[in-house]
């Protein structure tokens, strides 16, 4: 799992980097934030790339937000 | 801090530690606040809804109750007088026995909040970030004089990247 600072690189390019990340006990795989100055790769779907440790590329994708309880039913109980 | 407006001069003392808080939260923390203690605050879902704050005791204790939901869920912050800290705990784990009430700490509340999309100021952003790009566009008042995001000319649309 990549590590907060990881940089966002489109091939030779730094276009961002995480900001947050955590494993999800509740998604069953690694969810986070980050930033990227890529307009263009804003939207839920759009892949990127991650440089983790040790040079490993790790793919990942945009998704909208809230990763759990999109309807906010459990926080407006 | 002070600041001289016209003829007042403002001053605001820095009391953050002289008050505590607790997140109470979870599908049962409705039903923990609701328990039989002496209290004037009313926890029912109708009386108390999501994104508003009611004063009041809770066993003598002054408490500022704020309905928010930081890590995702059913949920009350609450405040006191740092002194009472350690009663209003007391209080909370004995109330919410019968539902199996835990601690919980830091890296619970990140982990939580970082599922509900939540962003950490200064940790997701930094001094350079215009609010729409962490999409809280929403929190500007752009009726008022002015704001810090006056400042700012054009927007920058870089978003957050999410789920890896």
């Amino acid at each position: 799992m990549p590590e907060e600072s990881h940089l966002v690189v489109d091939g030779e390019r730094i276009t961002g980097r995480v900001t947050s990340i955590a494993w999800s006990p509740t998604l069953g795989h690694a969810d986070g934030h980050g930033v990227q100055r890529a307009p263009d790769r804003a939207e839920p779907g759009t892949p990127f790339t991650i440089k983790a440790q040790g040079g490993r590329f790790v793919e990942a994708e945009v998704v909208a937000t809230p990763f759990v309880d999109p309807a906010n039913e459990r926080q407006n109980a | 801090m002070e600041c001289a407006s016209g003829a007042s001069t403002w001053t605001w003392p820095n009391v953050t530690a002289a008050w505590a808080g607790i997140d109470l939260a979870g599908p049962n923390s409705r039903a923990c606040a609701s328990t039989s203690w002496n209290t004037d605050i009313d926890f029912s879902a109708e009386a108390f809804p999501y994104i508003e704050a009611r004063r009041g005791r809770i066993e003598g204790i002054p408490v500022r109750a704020l309905r928010v939901g930081f890590v995702g869920e059913l949920g009350y912050e609450l405040h006191c007088p740092a002194a009472c800290g350690e009663a209003l705990w007391d209080l909370l784990l004995d109330a919410g026995h019968e539902y199996g009430i835990r601690p919980f700490g830091v890296e619970a509340q990140r982990t939580l909040r970082l599922e509900k999309g939540h962003i950490i100021v200064g940790q997701d952003s930094d001094n350079l970030t215009h609010p729409e790009e962490a999409s809280m566009g929403w929190a500007i008042a752009r009726e008022k004089p002015f704001t810090s995001a006056r400042r700012r000319s054009g927007t920058r649309t870089a978003r957050r990247c999410t789920r890896v």
